[in-house]
């Protein structure tokens, strides 16, 4: 067994979180101390670079490296605030099918030889691009958000990835909004594992940082106050080294809400 | 803006709205909770997720149970923890095939005595994989659509198919995406049996050549500029234009969109994607935009990024090498400057 981690973090269905999560997560790995380099495979529709701040250094993408026309050191983009971390960009200008498995595979290879991690975000989907994203992998992260229609798609991307024998899976959560769970309009975390029986890796709540951190290309891990998103995938990133770290307390604290009241009346 | 080592890890940092540092999982929607206002015990239970059925088991153990709310993974990975010394990265190595290079060739237009000349793209293989006729395609319904302003109605183009094999249905799918330009295509020049016959038997005429000697055949590599390429279009995310000579787009070119040329490239809209200019190496070669925003600037083998800040206002500028690799200036000085020298 080799010793690095191969994760891709996967779902499915789009817009639920996967990009997020392998942004925060790979700085969150690469703060404490791993060498981490992650792997855009939405080839076509490449975003991880935009969420790290990284998109005006890219010079080569992997489809270069795998042409022949640059080193792979040369196409990884370091992260001058966390020089642990390393992006490996997909080309914008082509589609999904510009690649195969093969190579993909031949991409990790190398690069497991210099990192610890290395994580690769899937496109949505579970055609070409997504048998490219899982092709390399040794273990999964599946994202999903406490909806329906996400858990239906996540379910079935679980089979598949199971199909392609990659049984190391941990769910996160993501999104979840603790005063529509307890108003019972949410699924809740149990009903989520209750459909997909993963072990769980984390519940990220929905945070409105998530959005501002993407459109400043800041990861959460960055900032100087984490915030609650933040705390959550910090705590992701433990565990999955191994850390025993309890659960976040997500629940809407229940005097918030009379003092709220109280506030309004004053 | 420098951020990392410093920072540790917020651990302990519990989000405000929680009274007490006892860990304890929430989910409020559980009905078996006796205690719901009392934090509950963090989860104990394991699994072992490399066996096959652990999915299923789990799933027994979750509606078993009535006291395991969460399911959390607790890994059993400990051996990876301490790893091999890392190789370098610089010393890591890929065997590559070249043929990846070679797909990035474009489908180009010239002019040659009053009619068009349609010029595929090279390539290794000879016959077109699904995903590149469906590129080519893109590239050709771009190409016309950027250009219909200049493209005179029923002007007659001979595609020059080189050594490609195109079937019937290719070269009616040509046709007809030239004809939405009021193009004509009519002659159809080709080393490849196979192909001419289709072009014969769907009604084109047919020159089947040994091997391309004329017509602007690029294998001879000159090193000879083409005539400028000038595009009316939004280059949006995701479109790239290469060309063997200078550029012109009218219009925007949004971020994800690039401009690759062997010449100059004007921009007569806002630059906000990538620019290439003297692609092949020429550094002299110069980017002008009247929005000049671009996410990256690469002249030959210089590469520069935009200033963090923008500037409060957006004039005509241009970029250029100069000793200290690419600089930027305001388009009448540097015209002043450079263009009126002595
Ligand atoms: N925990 C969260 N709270 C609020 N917004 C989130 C959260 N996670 C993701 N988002 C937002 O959801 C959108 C889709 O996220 P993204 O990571 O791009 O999804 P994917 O990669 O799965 O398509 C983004 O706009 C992102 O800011
Ligand atoms: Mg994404």
């Amino acid at each position: 067994m080799a010793m690095n981690r191969i994760i891709v973090v996967t779902s499915g269905k789009g817009g639920v979180g996967k990009t997020t999560c392998t942004a925060n997560l790979g700085m969150a790995l690469a703060k404490s101390g791993k060498r981490v380099v992650v792997i855009d495979a939405d080839f076509g529709l490449r975003n991880l670079d935009l969420l790290l701040g990284l998109e005006n250094r890219i010079v080569y993408t992997a489809l270069d490296v795998l042409a022949g026309e640059c080193r792979l050191d040369q196409a990884l983009v370091k992260d001058k605030r966390q020089p642990n971390l390393a992006l490996l960009p997909a080309a914008q200008n082509r589609s999904k099918e510009s690649i195969t498995p093969e190579q993909m595979k031949k991409l990790v290879r190398a690069l497991t030889k210099a990192y610890n991690f290395v994580l690769i975000d899937s496109p949505a989907g579970i055609e070409m691009g997504f048998r490219n994203a899982i092709a390399a992998a040794r273990e999964a992260i599946i994202v999903t958000t406490p909806e329906i229609s996400a858990v239906r798609d996540a379910d079935r991307v679980i089979g598949l990835l199971e199909a392609n024998d990659i049984k190391a899976m941990r769910l996160i959560i993501n999104r979840l909004k603790p005063a529509m769970v307890e108003a019972e309009q949410m699924m809740s975390v149990k009903d989520v594992q209750d459909i997909l029986a993963v072990p769980l890796l984390g519940v990220i709540p929905d945070d409105e940082q998530v959005v501002v951190s993407t459109n400043n290309g800041e990861p959460l891990i960055l900032g100087k106050e984490l915030t609650q998103a933040g705390t959550a995938v910090s705590n992701i990133a433990r565990r999955l080294q191994g850390e025993k770290v309890p659960l976040m307390d997500l629940s809407v604290p229940k005097d918030s809400f009379l003092k709220k009241l109280r506030q309004l009346f004053n | 803006m420098d951020n990392g080592a410093g920072d540790k890890i917020a651990d302990k940092k519990a989000p405000k709205s929680q009274p007490s540092s006892e860990p304890c999982i929430a989910n409020a929607a559980m009905p078996d909770t006796e205690n719901p206002g009392q934090p509950t015990k963090p989860p104990t239970s394991t699994t072992n997720t490399t066996s096959a059925n652990s999915r299923s088991l789990l799933a027994a153990r979750l509606k078993a149970s009535k006291n395991v709310e969460l399911y959390v993974f607790e890994e059993d990975m400990n051996e990876a923890q301490e790893s091999l010394p890392l190789a370098d990265v610089a010393s890591l190595e890929l065997d590559v095939d070249t043929q990846e290079s070679i797909s990035k060739q474009q489908i180009t237009f010239k002019s040659e005595q009053g009619r068009l000349l349609l010029l595929l793209p090279q390539a290794s293989e000879k016959s077109f994989t699904p995903t590149e006729w469906e590129e080519l395609c893109q590239q050709l319904t771009i190409r016309l659509s950027s250009g219909d302003r200049f493209f005179q109605p029923n002007t007659t183009v001979h595609l020059i198919a080189r050594d490609r094999l195109l079937d019937s249905r290719q070269l009616q799918k040509i046709d007809e995406l030239l004809q939405t330009a009021q193009l004509r295509m009519k002659r159809i020049y080709t080393q490849r049996r196979q192909t001419a016959v289709a072009a014969t038997t769907s009604g084109y005429s047919v020159e089947q050549q040994v091997k391309l000697e004329h017509l602007s055949d690029t294998d001879d590599k000159g090193k000879a500029l083409e005539t400028p390429l000038y595009l009316q279009m939004t280059l949006r995310s995701g479109v790239e234009i290469r060309h063997q000579g200078s550029i012109i787009v009218l219009g925007d070119v949004n971020p994800g969109g690039s401009l690759i040329a062997a010449g100059d490239i004007f921009v007569w809209g806002r630059l906000r994607g990538l620019a290439h200019a003297g692609a092949e190496g020429n550094e002299d070669c110069r980017i002008m935009a009247l929005h000049m925003q671009p996410t990256q600037l690469r002249i030959a083998d210089h590469v520069a990024r935009a200033p963090e800040k923008p500037p409060a206002m957006y004039q005509p500028e241009v970029a250029y090498v100069n000793k200290g690799g690419i600089r930027i200036a305001i388009a009448s000085e540097f015209a002043q400057i450079h263009l009126n020298g002595p």
